[in-house]
């Protein structure tokens, strides 16, 4: 099973004269209708202009699978929760490149066990500007090889069938790119049992701001002996993101606490070449549990 | 001559040796892991047989429920997406169908009864489980045929989109 330690990049001796060894981990299953992408991000740049996306029918009977390419990327609604938005006609000032990136096949059929590699192809207009251009990867797969349902001679019998859409991000990156984050407002809250943090964060410079949020509540007086609470979360701010984060605290004892905030780009699931780094934010501020 | 250019570099990726899928195939060179993301139809959401004029509900915790099973990187956010039909089809008669807010559900462990309910209408963010990367989801409905509905298999699709969010 996949975890976050288990991406992972190592290199050994000249890192140009090979190529890359792509591990995919196997996942078995017993489902009708299933379909493997891998990896669940994609990165290109001015200077390579292509990535590979690797797919595999590891279910039982023929996938039908397409691929398209459709604007998109997260936002936060006013509760904290992240939805993602297809765009599918995005205005020109937008940064997508779901124009401009060829997918090559398009469609395929999957055979049960069967691999595929699509390769995607960027070829933007020699006049686009530096910067990070987005678009989301939307892989369709239905399956093809199913049984019928049981005709019935006299009578009504209904059936919805499955189709299954796996959407990733794809990121281009074209001359120098930066990203940071502006920490817009970081204002804890005691509800019930829990200390509510409301984090409000805008990104700063031409890239998506890809992240760990940490949060830790500890006690001033003790803070290495106290176990506290520790959160963790990947954040992507793409232009502004709100994130409600909610700590339990019926285990800790009354008394005053310290709400530590770190902001990093310490991510382990982007290969260490494609870590847009800046430097880390770190704000704390006093919490009183009575 | 830049199209021409273009042209042999496509081809020449499509000549590409693909080196993908040889697990353990060799201990040198750079080695990367893909956190892979999958997506299994279970089964479909069946109403089998029903009679013209009688309303038939499946819950989501029925055997006959749609399911899907999501593995992915162990604690990562995605959005669940359903695209539903008005209507299934028969030849060129429809059966209405509908779908209240909670007639979706999803879970970590494959427990449907323990699922959180959800309005299948609406865009659902839920977390993979934080160890496996597992995420159980059902779908229920109902169908209400007409009371002089004609005799046939009625059909239509359903679509989940599974978003990684990247938070």
């Amino acid at each position: 099973m996949p975890t976050r330690q288990a991406v992972r990049e190592c290199g050994f001796g000249w890192r140009g004269a090979l190529a890359p060894l792509v591990l995919l981990l196997a996942v078995t299953s017993s489902a009708r209708a299933s379909t493997l992408v891998a990896p669940h991000a994609l990165y290109m740049d001015g200077s390579s202009r292509s990535a590979v996306l690797y797919l595999q029918n590891t279910g039982d009977t023929t996938q039908e699978v397409s691929i398209e390419l459709e604007f998109g990327y997260p936002v936060s609604d006013s509760t904290g929760t992240v939805h993602v938005q297809l765009i599918p006609e995005p205005a020109p000032s937008e940064p997508s490149a779901a124009d401009w990136v060829r997918v090559l096949p398009r469609r395929a059929f999957l055979s049960p066990g069967e691999r595929r590699a699509v390769r995607f192809l960027a070829e933007p207009g020699a006049d686009l500007e530096d910067g990070e251009y987005w678009t989301r990867v939307i892989v369709a797969s239905q399956d093809i090889g199913g049984a019928e349902p049981a005709v019935v001679a006299e009578g009504v019998s209904a059936q919805l069938v499955l189709r299954s859409r796996v959407i990733i991000p794809l990121s281009y990156r074209k001359g120098p790119v930066a990203t940071g984050v502006n920490l817009v407002g970081f204002e804890p809250e005691i509800v019930d049992s829990a200390v509510v943090a409301h984090v409000r964060m805008e990104r700063t410079g031409n890239a998506a701001y890809l992240a760990k949020l940490e949060l830790s509540l500890a006690a001033p007086e003790d803070p290495e002996g106290s176990p506290g609470v520790h959160w963790e979360r990947d954040i992507a701010v793409y232009r502004d993101l709100y994130r409600r984060i909610e700590l339990p605290v019926t285990t800790l004892p009354k008394g005053v606490y310290v709400l530590s905030l770190r902001l990093s780009t310490e991510r382990d699931d982007i290969p260490a070449r494609h870590i847009l780094a800046s430097a880390p934010v770190q704000v704390e501020t006093p919490v009183l549990l009575d | 001559m830049l199209r021409r250019t273009t042209v042999l570099i496509s081809l020449a990726m499509l000549l590409l040796p693909v080196a993908a899928f040889a697990v353990g195939a060799s201990n040198q060179g750079i080695a990367t892991v893909l956190t892979p993301l999958t997506v299994n139809g279970v089964r479909d959401l069946d109403f089998q047989n029903v009679f013209p004029g009688v309303a038939k509900a499946v819950a989501h915790t029925d055997a006959t429920s749609a399911k899907w099973t999501v593995v992915g990187q162990a604690g990562a956010e995605v959005t669940v997406d359903f695209t539903l039909p008005a209507s299934l089809a028969s030849g060129g008669n429809n059966l209405s169908i509908s779908f209240s807010s909670s007639d979706a559900g999803r879970n970590t462990v494959d427990n449907s009864a323990g699922a959180t309910t959800f309005d299948p209408t609406v865009q659902e963010t839920t977390t993979l489980e934080a160890a496996s990367g597992e995420l159980f989801v059902w779908l229920g409905g109902q169908v209400s045929p007409a009371g002089n509905q004609p005799a046939g298999v009625y059909q239509a699709a359903i679509i989940a989109d599974v978003n990684y969010t990247g938070n």
